[in-house]
Order: C-alpha cells, then sequence, then structure tokens
C-alpha cells in the first residue's frame, strides 16, 4: 500500500493528537495558538464536508430523477427543497423572514412531527421488552413498574410509599448501574484515544 | 513558562497510557498472556451478515448523530464513538464484500463521509471484492438531528436490511431508528457509550456493545493479540478506580472527605 494511505494519516494522527491533548494540560500561550487554529482548520475541513456531502446527495438524487427509479418523486422533492433553500439563503440571507419561514413553518414541524414518534415507539418497545421471559426480564419489569408507580399521581394518592419505591430504584441501582458504565467507557475512550494516537488503533483505516 | 493544570486528570491519562504500552510491549514479548471475554454483540456480527447472505437483502450501518454540526469528529467523546465504530464497520465491510451482501450507510456528519468511504473501500479489498464499492453505499442525509432521522428511517423501511448496526454517538434516534429495524424484521446489533440511550438500545436491538465494550470493539475484532494487552490495562485501570471508590467511601464514612482534599 502506498505511504499516503496509512504512514501520512498515522503522523498527522500522532502529532495532532499530542498537541491537542498537550493544550489541555497545559498553560503555554504558543501552544494555545497552535491548538486553537488547528481546532479552527477542523472547522473548515467539515465546511468542506458538509459542500461535499450536499453535492453527492444532489447527484444520487438527480441520478435516480434521470433513471426514474425506484420511489424516483421522492427524490424530485428532496432536490427541490435543497434548492429552494440554498436559494433564498443566498439571495435575501440567513437572518432573513424568507428563509427563517421555511425552519420555522416547514422544517420545524416535520422535526416535531418525526420526534413525536418517540412517545409511541416506546410504548411498542417497552411492550417487546416487558414480556417476562428470564430472571432479568422480571427486574427490568419490577423496576419499571416501581419507576411508573413513581411517577403517575394517582399512586401518590393511593400510598406514598410509591414514591420512596420509585426514587430508590432510580438513586441507588439505576445511579449505581450508570456509573460504572460511565466510568468503564471513560477508561475505555481514554486507552482507545492512546491506541489510536500511538497507530495502533487502526479501524478507520481498515484495519492491519 | 508552561504550567500545568488539570494535575488529577493528566495523572489518570498518564496512567492508562504508561499500562497500555507497558502491557502491549509485555503481551508482544510473551512475558504476559491476555484473553478476552467473549462479547455477544461482536460475535454476532457474523451470523448477522451470514442472515443477510442468506435472504439477499442488504446490511444497514449507522452512528447516529451526536457531535453535532462541525464538532463531530473535531472535538466531544462523540468523535471517539465514531471512530470505535469504524473498528466495527472495518469489519462488517470486509464480511459483506466476502459473502457479496449490499451495503448501505446512512450519515449525518459530513465529515465523516471521507471515513466511511476510505474504511469501506479497504474493508471491501480484504473482502476480496473491491469493485462492490460504489458511491451509493455511504449516504449523507442532513446535518440536522430528526431530518437525518427521517432519512434513515425512511431508508430502512424501503431497502428493508436483514442486519441492522446502530453504533456509535446515537442520540434520541436510537428508539426510533431501532423501531423501523424490528419493523422491517431485521436483526439488530447496537452499540453505545451513552448511558442515557442504553436502555432504548438494550430493549429494543438482539444485541448491544454496552460503554466501554465499544472501544474494545476494534481490538476484538482485529483479533490481534498484541492489542489485547491494552484491554487488561484497562482492566487493571478499573481495579484500582475501584480500590480508590471503596477507600474513599470508607474514608468518607470516617469523616475524611479524599475528594475535597485533592482539590475536587
Amino acid at each position: 500500500m502506498v505511504w499516503y494511505r496509512r504512514e501520512l494519516p498515522l503522523t498527522i494522527t500522532f502529532v495532532l493528537g499530542i498537541l491537542i491533548s498537550s493544550d489541555y494540560f497545559l498553560v503555554f500561550a504558543p501552544l494555545q495558538k497552535t491548538a486553537v487554529t488547528f481546532n479552527d482548520f477542523a472547522t473548515i475541513v467539515a465546511t468542506f464536508a458538509l459542500g461535499l456531502g450536499a453535492a453527492s446527495l444532489t447527484l444520487m438524487h438527480s441520478k435516480k430523477i434521470i433513471d426514474r427509479s425506484g420511489e424516483w418523486y421522492h427524490s424530485v422533492l428532496l432536490v427541490a427543497s435543497l434548492l429552494s433553500v440554498v436559494a433564498v439563503g443566498l439571495i435575501f440571507g440567513v437572518p432573513s423572514d424568507a428563509f427563517q419561514f421555511q425552519f420555522k413553518n416547514i422544517y420545524s414541524p416535520l422535526e416535531a412531527t418525526v420526534f413525536s414518534l418517540l412517545a409511541f415507539y416506546l410504548l411498542t418497545t417497552a411492550y417487546r421488552a416487558l414480556r417476562i421471559r428470564t430472571v432479568e426480564t422480571t427486574v427490568f419489569l419490577v423496576s419499571a413498574l416501581a419507576v411508573v408507580m413513581m411517577n403517575a399521581p394517582v399512586t401518590e394518592f393511593l400510598w406514598g410509599g410509591f414514591t420512596n419505591i420509585g426514587s430508590w430504584v432510580l438513586n441507588v441501582p439505576n445511579t449505581a448501574g450508570q456509573r460504572g458504565i460511565l466510568i468503564g467507557a471513560a477508561i475505555g475512550a481514554v486507552a482507545l484515544a492512546i491506541r489510536t494516537i500511538l497507530g495502533r488503533e487502526t479501524g478507520y483505516l481498515g484495519g492491519k | 513558562m508552561a504550567m500545568i493544570k488539570e494535575v488529577g486528570v493528566l495523572a489518570i491519562a498518564a496512567f492508562i497510557a504508561i499500562a497500555v504500552i507497558v502491557s502491549i510491549y509485555l503481551v508482544k514479548r510473551g512475558t504476559l498472556k491476555m484473553e478476552i471475554r467473549r462479547i455477544a454483540a461482536l460475535d454476532a456480527i457474523d451470523m448477522a451478515i451470514g442472515r443477510a447472505t442468506e435472504m439477499g437483502r442488504p446490511v444497514h450501518f449507522t452512528h447516529g448523530t451526536a457531535g453535532g454540526l462541525y464538532a463531530g469528529l473535531a472535538q466531544g467523546e462523540a468523535g471517539a464513538q465514531i471512530v470505535a465504530a469504524m473498528g466495527v464497520l472495518s469489519y462488517v465491510s470486509e464480511l459483506c464484500a466476502k459473502f457479496n451482501v449490499q451495503l448501505i450507510c446512512t450519515i449525518c456528519h459530513a465529515e465523516t463521509m471521507p471515513l466511511y468511504t476510505d474504511t469501506i473501500q479497504l474493508g471491501f479489498l480484504k473482502g476480496g471484492r473491491p469493485q462492490l464499492w460504489n458511491s451509493d453505499i455511504v449516504r449523507f442525509i442532513s446535518p440536522y438531528q430528526f431530518a437525518f432521522t427521517a432519512g434513515a428511517m425512511a431508508t430502512i423501511s424501503r431497502e428493508k436490511p436483514a442486519a441492522n448496526f446502530l453504533v456509535g454517538p446515537l442520540y434520541a434516534e436510537s428508539l426510533l431508528l431501532a423501531e423501523v429495524g424490528y419493523n422491517v424484521g431485521a436483526i439488530q446489533i447496537s452499540g453505545s457509550a451513552y448511558t442515557h440511550q442504553l436502555p432504548f438500545l438494550v430493549a429494543a436491538c438482539d444485541y448491544t456493545l454496552i460503554g466501554e465494550e465499544l472501544y474494545a470493539a476494534g481490538v476484538y475484532l482485529s483479533k490481534n493479540p498484541v492489542l489485547l494487552g491494552s484491554i487488561g490495562a484497562q482492566d487493571l485501570t478499573k481495579i484500582l478506580v475501584m480500590i480508590f471508590i471503596g477507600a474513599a467511601s470508607v474514608l468518607l464514612t470516617m469523616g475524611v472527605n479524599v475528594i475535597k482534599i485533592m482539590g475536587g
């Protein structure tokens, strides 16, 4: 494999990894300035990547429209929406009423609609997950019931103890488990960062 | 003159770094032998791709939306999870090439597109079918969370993948994508280090990589015995952290606040 496919990315990863990590631990003005510059580079590269992504999206859907393949009429809608947002933004500017209208009256309601699906999916997932099959699912069901009882206003009226049981489940076993996972994940993330900086973790380069 | 800050964090990071380097060195020399426990979610990848091969249906992969525009790889722990997810994608793409299965990736961060492209192309090369690559595999949908989610849900509904991989820094889209995957009958393998999404993934998916398992995925799948040393170093650090927490709890009960003494 040619050197720029492996050695160059590994070298850049090593140098920048050390540089950005050092900036976190050291108070040293020149280092801080260099780190800020490289962070700005990252933002610029990401902005170009956004253009690349938009171009790829347009090309892919244009090809679909030209070939009339699959549900091509959806692609027409997508390309038309993409171009209209870009056109309005370029002509009237991002802070303009015309541009904001698209966000407030088209995008935001659509976003809220997709988000609201969560409520229904939560219910179907909970139904599947809470069927008693093993000891673990039984514990899962009992814990879930305790928290549901704690949050339902009617249970407070029936018996105040539900609040205590629910709070205990949330604050003791749940918090302990979450912190255990968090500590493990944090140590794992540091180890991954060290392997990546040292060029040992090469999954993002397609492995060895 | 440079001054050191965050001394406590630096000490822990330095300890982990030294432990990782020493463990890798010892395993390489043969002084230390490491074994890693079976991780069901990673073992199930072969089965999931095999299922897709038998059913003649594609495989879907996404890392989710966390990280935000411009911050996906530039900063934050979301970037670490994306890098870890690439280890899984590398293996998945290799298997897809080996068994001639169509791979579809939906992405929210445009800056990850070259990363996906390179990882998949090399995976296909390793799997013996580099000609399978085409620009339709990696689909950038939108940098906005729910626009992406709607697009990814539509892709899963239309393409009906036999295997759905949700691995990386997933946010609220985790349950939406997992439920659509369930509805199309896909075997679902997920993984995240975000504790607020893990309950959804555990409930909705067949297999889940929990927290540190995600970060160990690359090493586990590479089957590189030398790199297993770094997993041993992680475990050693965890043991020390547990001892510290236990000792600090006892001391706090006795009225000595160790965290306060250490400046926390």
